[in-house]
């Protein structure tokens, strides 16, 4: 298997979404340095990490962009969703407005993404069961409805993060690999080519759940 | 000439209108007190004042002998001489010339009783050096010394200045002048720079080039130029000289000064209300600004009153929606406060005044962006506002909300089109940033227009003035320059252009979109922002001022022709 340098098999760009202060750059800190900061600033435009995840034997590189949440920026942030395969939409379990938030993004992701894009609804803060508004059923059942992955997380206590993203990746890896690639799957892959191999299947299965283990 | 031939010849005493002030001792033909301090002994900034009196001297031979004693005579400051390299300014008054050193820390005051010699001291100044007028009325000059000009090959002065690639009369005069004389300053350095750092492009200085052959692997290198120093600094001894009007007082200079040196952080508190726009520069030698603080005080606390009585009802954690479209004031105030209070607890943590969760600079920050959005509610509160103003609460300490209100509020009547609802500012910043790109390096600019035609990869910079690029403490140099608008409102376009071109090898080898907002956003806390600076204003001195399409972009206060 040829490999480049930094070791990947795949480069998967992957955005999160959510209004502001719902946790998607701890979210994101977490998975990839395992880091947790009650202060860090808010996002202005988009920020990035990466992760390699192994998914049967293959190095998945995840390229995730941490887009800015409050509204007024919108029209810009759209921006960064073009060529993403995967998407998570946060909300926050202890501030219900996020969760009814929801419905806005996912229609913002659909309308300036590409057709086939994994789409994960994840309730963040599942440590704050004291000042849980919004059950893990209502979100299972949003989830369900929209054809959507679910899961809850709690980015502070660290439950559900790595799960969260591999469950993702696994689908996209999963999704692409239902498909004949073009080209030689022994290719070293890179940001064009794994773009390349995109497949549009609208009729894409999103039906795998998972629940939350709060 | 020696001054003492001078002396023996000429009897004591002026007459008439000619007499000197009366604060001036008259010895011989010169009539020179060393080093007449204005300040007390720590002091900076003194005067140095030299006084030539006619008697009979020939005009020439009084210029040539005051020539001497300013520039060759020994001991004439309090420690050392000086030199023609450390003037950046000059300025005429009457039979005056005030000669203005760097970070104006001394100032050298002639007196010519003879006007011909005060006139042909001034020519021989501009033998030596090149002068611009910074005003209309032809008194302030920006003094740029031969000396740090010599080393710069003619052919490039030539190109700078005689090849100018405008046609004079339609370039409005002050940017003309200003950027014919921020182009010497920026040749001559980067004539030093290629002198102690071996050679460079000529066009641009460039970072070293990455190695990795894949877009992905491209990253923004550690900025190698560092060691690059603006001016010496303003400083805070020197500053309060002005504000008692113990000191010859010249609002351009000052600003001029401030510009090319940036300020030391004990003069920030002082000066920066008037870089801001809350004070009028021409104010400060009437010591305005204490009045006018208790008047700031007293219209801060009634704004803070239309909200403080209803706290705890704005602060009550119903629910609340991210929908922007509420009608109700109160609702939307409160939408506000909630964002308010969620953001300021992730602002400049790291920064000591700002750590301590009950720091009363965190309730500062609070306080003042609550009355800012009650105060102006079409704008409102939107992330990014509380990193614009974090710095002003540390420069000024959190016992100054007012000041630090009002400062943030005229800084707003600027920013506040970054914004807005409907994104306009940004957008129109966006596209002078294009048309800055095309003007001056057509290349990248075709880049763009493949990758990024809208240029929202720079979209973080452009929003907060590249709050989040640098660190604190650079933030504060880059913006009390950006707020002077020596060079037009639109400068911070010049430093994000410069920094484009700065890493543009790297920019060119990317993949795409993706690869270019990755690379920018690397490059957070990689930026020599004194060197960034220096970029800017040389590419101001090549491209010249933007004209935006709806030619709404203000000039500059200053007019003049060059000298």
């Amino acid at each position: 298997m040829a490999r480049i340098d930094d070791g990947y098999d795949y480069l998967y760009k992957i955005v999160l979404v959510g209004d502001s202060g719902v946790g998607k750059s701890n979210l994101l800190t977490r998975f990839t340095k395992n880091e947790f900061n009650y202060d860090s600033r808010t996002t202005i435009g988009v920020e990035f990490a990466t992760s390699i995840i192994k998914v049967e034997e293959k190095a998945i590189k995840a390229q995730i962009w941490d887009t800015a949440g409050q509204e007024r920026y919108r029209a810009i942030t759209k921006a960064y969703y073009r060529g993403a395969f995967g998407a998570l939409i946060l909300y926050d379990i202890s501030k219900k407005a996020t969760f009814e938030s929801v419905e806005r993004w996912l229609k913002e992701l659909k309308e300036n993404s590409d057709n086939d894009m994994v789409i994960m609804l994840v309730g963040n803060k599942s440590d704050l069961t004291n000042q849980r508004q919004v059950r893990t059923d209502e979100g299972k059942a949003f989830a369900s409805a929209h054809g959507l992955n679910f899961i809850e997380t709690s980015a502070l206590d660290a439950s559900n993060v790595n799960e969260a993203f591999t469950e993702i990746l696994t689908e996209i890896y999963n999704q692409k690999r239902a498909k004949p690639v073009v080209g030689d799957k022994e290719q070293a892959p890179d940001v064009e080519k794994v773009q390349n191999i995109r497949i549009t299947d609208p009729a894409k299965e999103h039906s795998k759940k998972k629940s939350c283990s709060c | 000439m020696e001054g003492t031939e001078l002396g023996d010849s000429v009897g004591g005493g002026g007459a008439g209108s000619t007499d000197p002030p009366a604060s001036y001792t008259p010895l011989g033909i010169f009539y020179s007190q060393d080093g007449v301090n204005l300040n007390d002994e720590e002091g900076e900034l003194y005067l140095v004042e030299v006084y030539a009196h006619r008697n009979g001297i020939p005009s020439d031979l009084l210029a040539e002998a005051v020539w001497k004693v300013v520039w060759e005579s020994k001991g004439r400051g309090r420690r050392e001489e000086f030199h023609l390299e450390d003037i950046i300014c000059a300025r005429i008054e009457g039979n005056g010339l005030d000669l203005m050193e760097k970070g104006l820390v001394r100032v050298q005051s002639l007196w010519f009783s003879d006007p011909t010699a005060r006139s042909m001291f001034v020519d021989k100044l501009k033998d030596v050096s090149t002068m611009f007028a910074l005003d209309s009325e032809r008194t302030t000059f920006a003094v740029e010394s031969e000396r740090s000009i010599r080393r710069v090959k003619r052919s490039l002065i030539e190109r700078e200045f005689v090849g100018f690639p405008y046609d004079r009369s339609s370039a409005p005069p002050t940017s003309y002048l200003l950027r014919s004389f921020a182009s010497l300053t920026a040749v001559a350095r980067e004539s030093i720079l290629r002198a102690t750092r071996g050679s460079l492009a000529p066009d641009t200085q460039t970072l070293p080039d990455n190695d990795g052959s894949n877009p992905d692997d491209i990253v923004p290198p550690n900025p190698i130029l560092s060691s690059r120093k603006r001016g010496v600094s303003f400083n805070k001894e020197t500053w309060l000289l002005f504000s008692k009007g113990e000191a010859r007082f010249n609002s351009l200079c000052l600003r001029h000064a401030i510009f090319l040196g940036g300020l030391e952080p004990e003069a920030r508190p002082l000066v920066w209300p008037y870089i801001a726009g809350v004070y009028d520069w021409d104010e400060i030698a009437d010591g305005a600004g204490e009045d006018k603080e208790a008047n700031l005080e007293s219209e801060y606390i009634s704004l803070k009153d239309s909200w403080e009585p209803k706290r705890q009802e704005l602060d009550d954690r119903s629910r609340m929606g991210e929908d922007e479209n509420t009608e109700d004031e109160f609702t939307q105030l409160k939408l506000d406060r909630s964002r308010i209070l969620k953001d300021v607890p992730r602002t400049d943590r790291e920064v000591s005044v700002y750590e301590d969760d009950a720091s009363p600079a965190l309730e500062a920050l609070r306080n003042i962006l609550t009355t800012y959005a009650a105060y102006d509610r079409k704008t409102g509160y939107c992330q990014g506002m509380s990193d614009i103003l974090a710095p002003i609460v540390f420069v000024y300490g959190h016992e100054k909300e007012a000041l630090s209100f009002w400062t943030f509020a005229t800084l707003m009547k600027k920013l506040e089109r970054n914004f807005r609802v409907d994104q306009s500012g940004i957008h129109r910043q966006l596209e002078e940033l294009r048309l800055l790109t095309e003007q001056s390096d057509p290349e990248l600019a075709e880049y763009f227009r493949s990758h990024d035609p809208n240029y929202y990869s720079c979209f973080r910079w452009i929003l907060v003035q590249l709050k989040r690029e640098l660190p604190f403490q650079d933030v504060l140099r880059l913006w009390e320059v950006l707020w002077l608008e020596h060079l037009g409102d639109n400068f911070q376009i010049y430093i994000v252009v410069g920094l484009l071109k700065l890493h543009r090898r790297n920019l060119l080898r990317l993949g795409g979109f993706d690869d270019l907002v990755r690379y920018i956003n690397e490059m957070s806390m990689r930026i020599d922002i004194d060197g960034a600076i220096e970029d800017a204003i040389k590419l101001f001195n090549r491209v010249g001022p933007l004209s935006v399409p709806e030619g709404e972009s203000e000039d500059q206060e200053v007019e003049g022709q060059p000298a």
